[in-house]
């Protein structure tokens, strides 16, 4: 299927790599289509791992493809032990929020609630329907609201410290500068979502990757695209209402994936799927399970067979039946 | 229909027997018997109504269960001039029961195991038979994982000022633990009883596996004298949290602060879990309570008896100027045991503090598997994993 993007990188979005590695036939393919040399060095960005940064042992680049490590985690380490200032400043953001993100999940459940209430009432759809369609326009205004005020947070931080600007933080982002200039293609693997934004975001990766095909998977897709939304059907505590958590790098904008669909989603559950796909519409939900796999060739995503998206129903089906 | 235990025989006429009981006849021959026996599964369930069957030589036969509430020695029917006897309860879904077979032959008394049901729970004390009604299911993440990946548990020897002599307690690993890395503590009293009965060292391997909770270290504490130390015991409280502490600290990476670190346990260890959080306040921010002995009095001593005195003293003391001494806790208590009352009157105390409390009941007694199938609730409430952030 076909779907009109806005952006022109080369992009792979793939699924989780841990049962059903994919990354090497990517790479290939990244080859045979001439976006990636035969020999050239590839990228991998693995913040999310956190201390296991840079464990690439179980990653098969392909043949012919050195992997190099950027080390994001463990330069934010460093960055942290030369800029006490900045660390301090950070921390106060992030506490900022935290506690704005308190805020908006404690209405998020109220009004999450509600519109689940409304969605199953029967009766007289002349009625109920426009209040249906109240009750999720106030979801959407919220997580709209809630990115801004994320997003005001933050440019404040960034206006009042320049982090990129500081001296820490700008000697390793020239040191990334080369190694990135060196390479032929980027991964950005998956792991702890918020761990790998703030790196990515904290020496400006995105500015620095020039035209390179760029290569995600799980909480690496999720980072770069426009809305970090995270999610679990059946967590063990709390009603596992999808957040929108942050604003992600934005490389893409119009689909969000969803890693391990089918065990984090009850997918079974038509309903609460169809108020998901409803709620972040016109972005696809794309169903990102082992072996998924999105292409963006020249502002156009093409998805893998199997790799399925929401309708409005809360199916999943192939994208061309919702892209149209 | 309330539940029923057949006390009555009016009553016990009017419930139904199963109609695997009911094609047997009244007198049935041997082969019969046999062939109903070897054909069925026991207890016989026709949900709400489960009936017990015991066959052998006997003059009496009794159902001998925990629940609370309820007499404990329930008579079985003897079917005919036949060996086999039977018994028919109505069980509220969702139940797990424990209980033996009481058997009464030539004025000799002896309980046993069902032998007819395979399904049984181990303590300290030996074995229980267990009905599992409709609608209880062990829980999964209960269930030892076959790759052996788990985490590691070893001894430690502390010499303890507060008790006067050495004390062994065992600590657990989770899996993959790297000395960069911080870890929160929780401290576990009847800790190897935990392991053992509670299958806490699986639990705590899944739950982490699952990103339900996050990776911890945890120190299982076992008593030296019970039913001395761990009733509100002041050199217990001293040990946990002037002495155990600060060398779990120095030999294992832990994160620091009260927020990190909590305290866990049963029975009387839930007792002295919460007498160490409120003698030490600062040192503990989260509280796993189950099925606490938390026994208290309105007016005067009570008659709980001298072991449970000083816990009757402390909990006065506490009721009557309630203080915050832990950020989070979670009380679970079974509704078939002797301390649900005392439980629950603990909840609305604690939330006047200002700590955040989760309260959960089952439908259970007090037992290792009742406390087994809470533990995900607490733990995860208390110290949530990265679940929701991580995506591999």
């Amino acid at each position: 299927m076909r779907r009109r993007s806005q952006r022109s990188r080369r992009l792979v979005l793939l699924g989780p790599q841990r049962v059903t590695p994919t990354l090497a036939a990517a790479t290939e393919d990244l080859v045979a289509e001439g976006a990636l040399e035969a020999d050239a060095p590839v990228a991998t960005i693995t913040a999310g791992w956190q201390d296991r940064e840079g464990s690439l042992e179980h990653l098969d680049p392909g043949a012919g493809h050195r992997l190099i490590d950027l080390g994001l985690y463990e330069r934010a380490n460093r960055v942290a032990e030369a800029d006490p200032e900045l660390v301090e400043a950070h921390h106060a953001t992030q506490r900022q929020l935290k506690e704005l993100r308190r805020v908006y999940n404690l209405r998020l459940r109220g009004a999450m609630a509600t519109w689940a209430s409304i969605s199953g009432m029967t009766g007289d759809d002349r009625l109920l329907g426009p209040e249906r369609e109240d009750a999720l326009a106030a979801i959407r205004a919220l997580d709209r609201r809630h990115l801004v005020r994320v997003a005001e947070i933050r440019a404040a931080y960034e206006a009042e410290f320049i982090p990129l600007e500081r001296e820490p933080v700008a000697n390793e982002r020239a040191d990334l500068a080369g190694l990135l200039a060196d390479v032929g293609a980027v991964v950005i693997a998956g792991g702890h979502v918020a761990t790998l934004l703030n790196r990515l975001r904290m020496f400006g990766v995105e500015s620095s990757l020039g035209n390179l095909p760029l290569i995600a998977w799980s909480a690496g897709a999720m980072a770069i695209g426009s809305r970090v939304v995270l999610f679990h059907d059946r967590p063990p505590w709390g009603p596992g209402n999808a957040e929108a958590f942050e604003i992600g790098l934005g490389l893409f904008d119009d689909l969000i994936p969803f890693p391990h669909a089918s065990g984090r989603l009850a997918l079974s559950d038509v309903d609460r799927m169809g108020r998901l796909a409803q709620r972040f519409a016109p972005d696809l939900c794309i169903l990102m399970d082992e072996g998924a796999r999105l292409d963006r060739v020249d502002d156009t995503w093409a998805a893998a067979r199997g790799t399925l998206a929401l309708d409005l129903a809360g199916a999943g089906v192939d994208l061309d039946s919702v892209a149209a | 229909m309330p539940w029923q235990m057949g006390i009555d025989p009016d009553v016990e006429a009017l419930l139904p027997l199963p109609a695997a009981l009911r094609d047997l006849g009244h007198s049935p021959d041997e082969t019969a018997i046999t062939d109903f026996v070897e054909h069925n599964a026991f207890p016989l369930a026709e949900a709400p109504f489960y009936t017990f069957v015991f066959r052998g030589a006997a003059d009496e036969v009794r159902l001998r269960h925990w629940i609370f509430g309820l007499p404990t020695s329930q008579p079985f029917t003897r079917l005919g001039a036949t060996d086999l006897w039977y018994r028919t309860v109505e069980i509220p879904d969702d139940s797990r029961v424990e209980y033996k077979i009481e058997v009464v032959r030539h004025g000799k008394v002896e309980w046993h195991s069902d032998a007819l049901n395979p399904l049984w729970a181990r303590d300290p004390f030996g074995s229980n038979s267990v009905l599992a009604a409709r609608g209880y299911e062990e829980p999964s993440w209960a269930v030892e994982d076959t790759d052996g990946s788990g985490g590691t548990i070893e001894d430690l020897v502390i010499e303890s000022e507060a008790f006067g002599g050495a004390r062994h307690v065992s600590v657990y690993r989770p899996a993959g633990y790297r000395d960069t890395r911080r870890y929160p503590l929780l401290v576990v009293h009847d800790g190897p009883e935990y392991v053992e009965y509670s299958r806490l060292s699986t639990v705590l391997d899944r739950l982490t596996e699952a990103l339900e909770i996050p990776a911890m270290v945890v120190a299982l504490v076992p008593p030296a004298d019970r039913m001395v130390e761990y009733a509100a015991d002041e050199r217990h409280a001293r040990f946990i949290a002037e002495e155990l502490l600060p060398r779990l600290e120095i030999q294992y990476s832990l994160r620091r602060g009260a927020h990190w670190r909590g305290l866990m346990g049963a029975s009387l260890g839930a007792v002295a879990a919460f007498d160490t959080a409120r003698r030490y306040p600062d040192r503990f921010g989260r509280l796993l309570l189950q099925s606490g002995s938390f026994a208290f009095t309105d007016i005067g001593e009570g008659e709980r008896g001298s072991v449970l005195e000083p816990v009757v003293r402390m909990m006065n003391a506490y009721r009557e100027s309630p203080t915050r001494i832990v950020e989070q806790a979670f009380v679970s208590v079974g509704v078939y045991e002797p301390l649900v009352s005392e439980n629950r009157a603990l909840v609305p105390v604690l939330r006047s503090t200002g700590m955040e409390v989760q309260f959960a009941e089952a439908r259970d007694g007090h037992n290792w598997e009742n406390w087994r199938d809470r533990l995900r609730d607490g733990l995860t409430w208390l110290f949530p994993g990265p679940l929701w952030m991580v995506y591999e």
